[in-house]
């Protein structure tokens, strides 16, 4: 009986400290939302250069879903893989028509239209390469949260540390998902899923 | 008897990974081919070690001017870096792949033709030089 008793305090105990810590809390917020590019004015529409060297809307993206990627032509290890595995996931996924693949140079002084046109013909599927004036490129930079630094190499060279998620956005315009290098093809897999049927 | 056991033994303690020399081949070599204009490249590669203790101090390459580099990913940029050397632990292989440890070769002299070889020299500081051959895939090949 006496154990019973001191069972029941134990649980009025756990009970009022659990009522403590809510009220001492306040309301919970919302979980945070997992990305961090997430925000009201993220994305937006742009203009850039072409590889034909003539202006390009973001408008003549619409209606079609798209993978966005910023990167730079002399970049020999992940620019190439990320858009390799654009393209396979792409044809997984449904075929080269499934969803639009846009690379943007974070480079443009050296990849001019010529450049971001044969760099994208190089993959052997559609890609759509993107350039502009140093300015427009900051610009757009800023619009999708991307960073980029150039950091000088041997040879008086330089290479470019930079911002190597993909973002994807619906046949709306609107951000759905983004993906990362270095996750499982089946995780990625997922998100182009909702992506082609946003 | 005394004097065979102590020889055993030499024998033995020479075997360990600490003084026995590495034993290193090399292979898989690939690289995806670049347009022109393209200044740089990546070359992939496995080292296997059936050795004591390597280490992998220069590579080099008719093709363009050849370092170690290591691509590292935090908060979702990409940053390059040059590796000095890259130690080739015993009886291990070590992979040389994308988004990571790799061969990077800047100021390409050429384009890289899909379907063509191309050369490298991998020096190791015991080990000594290893040549190998290069493929080319197509710059959409997957890994």
């Amino acid at each position: 009986m006496r154990q019973i008793r001191i069972i029941a305090w134990v649980f009025v105990a756990v009970a009022l400290v659990g009522v403590g810590f809510v009220l001492l809390k306040g309301p919970q917020p919302a979980p945070p939302v997992k990305t961090t590019v997430m925000s009201a004015n993220f994305g937006g529409p742009f203009t850039l250069v072409g590889a034909d060297g003539k202006p390009f809307e973001s408008s003549q993206l619409d209606g079609k879903p798209y993978a966005l990627f910023f990167g730079f032509t002399h970049c020999p290890d992940t620019c190439p893989t990320t858009l390799a595995r654009l393209v396979k996931l792409r044809r997984e996924a449904g075929g080269d028509g499934a969803f639009k693949i846009v690379f943007v140079t974070v480079d443009p002084e050296r990849d001019g239209p010529k450049e971001v046109g044969a760099y994208a013909k190089a993959f052997g599927a559609p890609i759509i390469g993107l350039t502009g004036s140093p300015e427009q490129i900051e610009a757009v930079k800023k619009q999708f949260g991307i960073f980029s630094r150039k950091v000088p190499i041997e040879g008086g060279d330089y290479t470019v540390d930079h911002t190597a998620t993909v973002l994807l956005f619906g046949r709306d315009g609107k951000f759905v998902a983004t993906l990362a290098p270095d996750e499982q093809d089946e995780v990625a897999l997922d998100k182009i899923e909702r992506l082609t049927s946003a | 008897m005394r004097q065979g056991a102590a020889l055993a033994a030499l024998l033995l303690a020479s075997c360990g990974s600490q003084s026995s020399p590495p034993s290193i081949s090399v292979h898989d070599a690939w690289a995806r081919a670049t347009v022109a204009g393209q200044n740089s490249a990546a070359i992939y590669l496995s080292i296997t070690n059936k050795g004591g203790e390597g280490r992998l101090m220069a590579v080099s390459s008719p093709i363009g001017s050849a370092s170690l580099h290591r691509t590292s990913m935090s908060g979702g940029v990409m940053r390059m870096r040059k590796l000095d050397e890259l130690p080739i632990p015993p009886n291990a292989t070590v992979e040389l792949k994308p988004g990571a440890t790799h061969v990077m070769v800047s100021g390409l002299q050429a384009p890289l033709a899909a379907g063509s070889r191309v050369p490298l020299t991998l020096a190791f500081a015991k080990a000594g030089k290893l040549q190998t051959e290069v493929a080319v895939r197509a710059a959409g090949a997957a890994m």
